[in-house]
């Protein structure tokens, strides 16, 4: 269990177009010769997830937060505007009132803290606007994505029909009792994710998740990447439509590059709503973000 | 409108969201009482448009999250029921210390409406409006106890699950409480029922609400939540908001 630091608050940033959040500031160790370490330099805001305010699902948001500020990382959740209790921004709208949110974040970040680059962390929608949000703004030198782009490659289908060729008796009662189940179904009531067989266009009806074509995204990636910005993918057994096997993103976008660290959880849902994966991913996000940005 | 967001209670844990009367106040106040975990979450939204309009209309209103939950500094293992009821009255008395009126009302959802009735019983509340409220302890203690799944896959249908999403665990018992919390409910004391000022807001098919037999009026709202919902949809209904909002 997460020991939540005192060193917590919440902030309101910039007040023409407020944002709120919540700042972890991280614990500071005394060295044995009573000096102060260091805090590090990179900074990491955790970005909101569909129409979920900063908390995030089960407190994941809140667990990833107090465990890294406990490895010296300052940390906010963030209620990007007009998601949780931040309004929406009157000036801009889409990708310009995203960018607007993060130049706040960062500069409130660098002027209080001296952070002098950032880390981005998504769930879904988040880790869709971490990945627009880094390709225009240098000062991300880190994203890590949960459940976000990946392209459906060759080996993604080969995957898909094997699997189902491999089990296909069991697969067809599965699909019997999905088809009942649909049947009984009601419809959803909010924008989370619906289903869709690829990801060439991908689109929740509530325009808060919307993939433009794989090719732009993937050069979008790619660019990313070459700049030198850290990407962590992990992606969980949800993302069964368009992921399903470790090492699809890294083939999908012909990387090797060390900088890119791929994960998948097969057993875990898109919200993480078991804790013993929960925990899995705070440990891998925390191990990676300490062994890549500790130098800072 | 920029609200005040701030740590309180006996500990400092509680978080607690303050916000005053937009324009001129009419010296009276009301106190949020959200449900817990995932349903905390999935009303969340409806909860602070709900704020926004009270506010407008000239009321101060505290939203705040429980220990162990939300954006409270308490961690979820250790929390006890108790710790929950004395939250509530300490949002209560931090309501009284912050607002310019003494005039106090309550809107409570699910969990926190039962829980309310028990802890503000000796307080004096204008009226309560309920949301789909938990008004037993047998039915508090059931649906908190929920389904107990494991949100993972199960031996017996793992090679079903290996083609589709595995299984949502249940939102209380996969936040990390203690075992022996759900139990707890079932030592409540009763929950007593206002029989005047007390407004409830259906917004639920399960919810066994029965006006004939109880002293209040059930207003049945054009949106359906379905709180059994693990995969937190988050509820928007700008019906619901605005009839929250009528009651006050």
């Amino acid at each position: 269990m997460v020991k939540i630091s005192k060193k917590t608050k919440p902030v309101w940033i910039n007040n023409s177009s407020p944002l709120f959040a919540i700042q972890h500031e991280p614990d500071v160790v005394p060295d044995s010769d009573s000096s102060v370490r260091e805090v590090n330099k990179t900074g990491v805001i955790i970005l909101s997830s569909g129409f979920l305010h900063n908390v995030g699902p089960y407190r994941l948001n809140v667990d990833i937060a107090n465990s890294l500020s406990q490895s010296g990382f300052t940390v906010l959740r963030v209620d990007q505007s007009g998601k949780g209790d931040s309004p929406a921004r009157l000036d801009v709208a889409g990708l310009d009132a995203k960018l607007a949110d993060y130049d706040d974040l960062f500069n409130y970040m660098q002027s209080n803290f001296g952070i002098t680059n950032v880390v981005l962390i998504g769930l879904c929608s988040g880790a869709d606007d971490g990945l627009d949000i880094a390709n225009v703004r240098d000062t991300v030198s880190g994203l890590v994505f949960l459940d976000g782009f990946a392209p459906v490659s060759f080996w993604y289908h080969f995957h898909h029909y094997f699997t189902r060729l491999r089990h296909f008796r069991s697969w067809r009662r599965w699909k019997q009792k999905v088809s009942e189940q649909q049947k009984l179904q009601v419809n959803h009531q909010s924008g989370d994710v619906q289903h869709s067989t690829t990801n060439v266009e991908y689109n929740t009806g509530m325009s808060l998740r919307r993939w433009q074509s794989e090719d732009k995204v993937k050069r979008i990636y790619e660019s990313t990447l070459k700049r030198g910005c850290n990407v962590l993918a992990v992606f969980t057994g949800s993302t069964a439509d368009y992921y399903n096997h470790q090492g699809q993103l890294k083939s999908g976008l012909r990387h090797s590059s060390k900088i890119l660290h791929e994960k998948y959880f097969p057993q875990a849902t898109h919200i993480y709503s078991n804790a013993i994966h929960r925990k899995a991913l705070v440990d891998l996000i925390v191990d990676w973000s300490v062994s890549v940005f500790s130098h800072n | 409108m920029i609200s005040e967001a701030f740590y309180f209670g006996e500990k400092g844990t509680v978080f607690g969201h303050f916000t005053p009367a937009a324009g001129l106040s009419n010296g009276k106040s009301i106190l949020i009482v959200p449900s817990l975990f995932g349903e905390a979450i999935r009303s969340h939204r409806v909860l602070r448009e709900v704020t926004k309009l009270l506010s407008s209309k000239g009321y101060d209103v505290l939203r705040f999250d429980f220990d162990g939950d939300g954006n409270s500094l308490a961690e979820t293992k250790g929390v006890i029921l108790n710790d929950w009821i004395k939250n509530i009255q300490d949002a209560y008395a931090e309501l009284l210390k912050r607002s310019s009126g003494s005039d106090v009302s309550v809107l409570a959802v699910r969990f926190g409406a039962g829980l309310s009735l028990i802890a503000l019983l000796e307080c004096e509340i204008e009226k309560f409006v309920l949301w789909d409220p938990l008004l037993s302890r047998k039915e508090m203690h059931e649906i908190f106890n929920g389904e107990q799944s494991q949100g993972s896959i199960k031996n017996e249908e793992e090679i079903f699950n290996m083609f589709e999403q595995p299984p949502i665990a249940d939102g209380f018992i996969e936040s990390g409480i203690d075992s022996s919390l759900p139990k707890q409910f079932l030592e409540l004391n009763e929950v007593k029922i206002p029989e005047n000022n007390l407004e409830i807001v259906n917004t639920d098919d399960s919810a066994l609400i029965d006006s004939e037999e109880k002293k209040y009026s059930v207003c049945s709202v054009d949106h359906r939540c379905d709180w059994q919902q693990k995969d937190l949809p988050v509820i928007f209904a700008p019906a619901l908001i605005s009839k929250l909002g009528e009651y006050f």
